[in-house]
């Protein structure tokens, strides 16, 4: 590439980029030198814009400028250009109509120029508001009355995520438009060459974020040669329609086009919550329809066949229908595309494209966010399932096969005509999940009501164990949970978290037919009693985060005992105390 | 011994204290690796729940005295505490993270592989036992406190209000009761089995254990494997260790290597001073003798060798004086007999001239 050329394209993507940081206020802290915890709680703002564009020319002479976006939009709206202007006071319009992002104009090469930009657009407009006596910013008397090390506020802006229920509330607003979907989602179309509205759901390329990356893409012979970042599709689509929608006439539609409307913490809460509902009341029309079943049986690197027998893994069948409820976008786990992982990424021995992150790593990485199992693994570490869960060898509540078994379900005989298509394998995995049933519940029979413990007794009187209690408690948090249902599929399964390592079993074998009564060192390998003892059941309070605190709602219930506290599980054995 | 020989050995000591490293290196402990049976305590912070029963059982097991505030007053873990002479373990508080529970570090002596203490201790009233533990013996310490200074965990206190006899007082590892097979008093108490006893080498096994099955939990280190050339306390956390007060600008040197150099030409210089200046001392001295006795040598040759070269002239000239005596004599003598030859032969003419004049008579005589 020629320097000139090099020049002008780092020029154009700097002014693009610039633009962003100028307007967006989407900007990363690291992008942007955004201010972190500056200024005291209760003072950070989601509109906060640190002017940075003149970095990318030259390293920066003065601080940057902190600029409160919204501020300046409430300020400029009373004005009378604003009804005629709206924010094109302040920005440039592109080509296609939307909103640019730069401030009167891109930044360009020339520092001087592009400062003076600055310069002359904040000033001008303050001093001629000054002029008519209306309150307003500095008018260049000095350079620090702009250029302020510390800005005093902080910036408190949150991420944006069109969920699926935020997804809904627009696909409802748009479901009678010519354009449907095409409203916000456009492809390239090579004949047109052109990006055109994708009218049908299946013509959707998926999630924006696909597509607009954290950079601008600029890819050379093929178009379009310039795909815009995340960032400035964002705002230049977005906010221009919001923009729009929200000051037509008569317009009741709440678009949010300000800082805060969208990045605002207790914005976004107000929104969820509205789309929640919006959700709650849509029942299955929620869903993103895009051709994906209800139920896909996953395909490992075993192809199936008709009449193949004795499958090494068996089969997992997916209910897909039923993980789009708990995920927020389709992102969650179709990262890249919404191609099969397979494909050309996740291959079975992984691929450059993929990361090499081979196929059964990409389903069972444990600390992959992405990834079956490290979806699973965070899941774990909710509150309910923590205390034993966390508790576990690295949550891992089994080992070998019988860990396979919740998912990879084993097929009895051949596998059927037609397995090589997709209808059939949906009706098998549909069929599979159907015939998946919950274990029989556990009776007070096979709870023993209470255990004492007394084999170590000594300084202590034995601990008298209210075991059914804490077992159907443990039980009733989980009682709602699919999750739990699905994958404690044994009727004594969840007894497995206390009595590990042992098959779940009616009768397990007592502690300490394992755990030593003394502590015989590191040579023993295991926790001896006392500290078995007292690790789970401490364990357990900690991480569910019920230590010392009142946990049943039982009237006039106790608080669970504190880890330091002695005396709630056992009393002190008369003369026996360690010395205090 | 001869001078040589002498002054040989005094430069190869004076060539062992201006190296000291090289020397020191040979002949003191650096490659010591512990005592392969060496016992230690593996500590994992993530375990601990601070409730102090650790200190009850240490002040007891140890007779130390009654503290202020009771073990079970946990408020006192407020404000950061250290090991004094009346405490030889604490627990401290530690809230890496905000809202996050909070992560309690005990604290005690280390007992490192080569302990800082007992290099700077020039009574050796510091030992590192075979067992693992590093022991003190008040019968020999002199109280200079260099050990308090030589820690890096700053554990060794001092009974300051001991008017007679102050010691320093540190965790010993209840180094009697480990003698006895029994656990020290901190572990065996320890609910939680934070505090995990046994081979210093099977405490690094399960310490790594424990971090390669969690990975999560604990962070990639134990502390004390390496630190300050390792210790027989070891510590393991899911928090970092200078969050919970430790220090982690130690390094993994051993503190003896740090000091070895300089302190290993200690007992040379001290050692060799005496011997040395005494030998400069002698060998001044014997130089100083020698010199006299050469010299008085010298005057005794000088004077015998004059004597003998006055003798020798005396003799000489005697003997020249009895030769040119003699030859005077000879000469006299010849001349005398000369004299003597010519007055014959004078006499012999006279004789024969008279005899001429009647030589007949006397041929006739002869003829006779």
């Amino acid at each position: 590439m020629e320097p000139f050329m090099r020049k002008k394209t780092v020029a154009l993507l700097c002014s693009v980029f610039i633009a962003a940081v100028a307007v967006a206020g989407l900007v990363g802290p690291e992008a942007a030198g955004g201010s972190q915890g500056a200024a005291p709680a209760g003072t950070g703002r989601s509109d906060l814009i640190l002017i940075d564009a003149l970095s990318a020319l030259a390293p920066l002479e003065e601080a940057k400028v902190a600029f409160l976006h919204d501020k300046h939009t409430e300020a400029l709206a009373k004005g009378k250009d604003w009804a005629q202007k709206g924010c094109l006071t302040c920005h440039p319009q592109e080509k296609d109509g939307t909103m640019g992002l730069a401030f009167k104009k891109p930044v360009g090469a020339d520092k001087a120029a592009a400062r003076d930009v600055f310069h002359d657009g904040c000033i001008s407009c303050h001093k001629s508001m000054a002029a008519a006596g209306e309150k307003t910013g500095p008018t260049g008397a000095a350079c620090r009355d702009c250029h302020k090390k510390d800005p005093g506020v902080a910036d408190a802006r949150q991420d944006v995520v069109v969920d699926r229920n935020l997804h809904y509330r627009h696909v409802k607003a748009y479901e009678k438009d010519d354009k449907k979907c095409g409203v916000c989602h456009h492809r390239w179309d090579e004949k047109a060459g052109k990006t055109v509205p994708a009218v049908k759901e299946t013509e959707v390329p998926g999630a924006c974020a696909y597509c607009h990356l954290d950079k601008p893409v600029v890819q050379k012979g093929v178009k379009p040669e310039i795909i815009r970042s995340g960032r400035q599709a964002a705002h230049g689509e977005c906010v221009s329609c919001h923009y729009k929608r929200a000051t037509e006439p008569g317009s009741k539609i709440e678009s949010p086009y300000t800082c805060g409307g969208c990045h605002d913490a207790a914005s976004q809460a107000k929104a969820a919550e509205k789309s929640k509902k919006a959700a709650a009341e849509a029942g299955d029309a929620v869903r993103m329809k895009r051709g994906q079943p209800d139920a896909a049986l996953v395909a490992g690197s075993v192809p199936f066949k008709a009449g193949a027998k004795n499958l090494p893994i068996g089969v997992v069948p997916f209910n897909h229908k039923a993980h789009e409820g708990k995920v927020a976008t389709c992102q969650a786990c179709h990262h890249g595309s919404l191609d099969s992982c397979s494909a050309s990424c996740h291959t079975v021995a992984g691929s450059k494209k993929g990361g090499w992150v081979t196929l059964e790593q990409a389903f069972h990485k444990r600390d992959a966010e992405r990834s079956c199992v490290g979806c699973h693994a965070k899941a774990q570490q909710a509150p309910g399932c923590v205390g034993c869960h966390g508790i576990m060898n690295n949550g891992k509540s089994l080992e070998g096969k019988s860990a396979c078994a919740p998912c990879h379900k084993a097929v009895d005989g051949p596998l059927p005509a037609g397995i090589e298509e997709a209808p059939a394998r949906q009706a098998m995995a549909a069929a599979l999940l159907k015939a998946r049933t919950a274990p029989a519940a556990l009776t007070d029979d096979d709870i023993p009501e209470k255990v004492t413990i007394k084999v170590i007794s000594d300084k202590y009187e034995p601990s008298e164990f209210p075991h059914r209690k804490i077992v159907r408690a443990m039980l009733e948090r989980i009682k709602d949970d699919p999750m739990a249902s699905a994958f404690h599929n044994g009727q004594y399964t969840v007894c497995a978290s206390c009595h590990h390592n042992s098959p779940a079993a009616k009768y397990p074998p007592s502690c300490a037919s394992c755990h030593a009564a003394a502590d015989t060192g590191a040579k023993a390998g295991r926790p001896a009693l006392k500290a078995a003892y007292h690790g789970q059941c401490m364990g357990c309070h900690t991480k569910m985060g019920i230590e010392g605190k009142v946990y049943s709602s039982a009237p006039g219930a106790k608080a669970v005992p504190a880890n330091t506290q002695c005396e709630g599980c056992h009393k002190v054995r008369a003369g026996q105390a360690v010395k205090q | 011994m001869q001078r040589r020989t002498f002054l040989k050995l005094i430069g190869s000591a004076g060539l062992g204290a201006a190296l000291p490293a090289a020397t020191a290196k040979a002949a003191g402990n650096k490659a010591f690796t512990g005592y392969p049976d060496a016992m230690g305590v593996l500590f994992d912070a993530t375990k601990c729940i601070g409730c102090r029963k650790c200190e009850a059982a240490c002040n007891e097991v140890n007779e130390l005295p009654k503290p202020e505030k009771p073990f079970d007053d946990l408020s006192v873990m407020n404000a950061k505490r250290r090991t004094d002479a009346k405490t030889y373990t604490v627990v401290n508080k530690f809230v890496p993270v905000d809202g996050r529970p909070p992560v309690f570090a005990k604290t005690q002596c280390n007992h490192c592989q080569e302990p800082a203490c007992a290099s700077a201790c020039f009574v050796k009233a510091f030992t590192k036992t075979p067992e693992g533990a590093v022991v003190y013996d008040a019968s020999v310490c002199v109280g200079c406190r260099y050990c308090m200074v030589a820690c890096p965990f700053s554990v060794p206190a001092y009974e300051y209000d001991e008017p007679l006899t102050p010691r320093v007082m540190k965790c010993t590892m209840c180094h009697p009761r480990i003698l006895e097979g029994k656990l020290p008093g901190c572990v065996e108490i320890c609910p939680k089995q934070a505090l995990l006893f046994g081979k210093r080498s099977d405490l690094i096994k399960t310490a790594w254990e424990r971090i390669g099955n969690e990975p999560g939990r604990y962070l990639p280190h134990v502390y004390g494997e390496k630190e300050m050339g390792g210790t027989n306390w070891l510590y393991i956390s899911g928090a970092p260790f200078q969050q919970i007060g430790m220090r982690e600008d130690l390094g993994n040197t051993p503190a003896p290597e740090l000091t070895s150099g300089a302190l290993a030409a200690v007992p040379v210089v001290v050692g060799l001073w005496p011997v040395l200046l005494t030998g400069i001392y002698a060998v001044s001295k014997r130089k100083d003798r020698v010199a006299k006795e050469e010299r008085e040598a010298a005057v005794a040759e000088a004077v015998t060798a004059a004597k003998e070269k006055a003798a020798a002239k005396l003799a000489d000239e005697l003997k020249k004086a009895e030769a040119a005596g003699k030859r005077l004599a000879d000469a006299e003598a010849r001349k005398a007999v000369e004299a003597y030859k010519q007055e014959l032969e004078e006499k012999a003419k006279a004789a024969a001239a008279a005899a001429d004049e009647s030589g007949d008579e006397s041929a006739d005589e002869k003829k006779e």
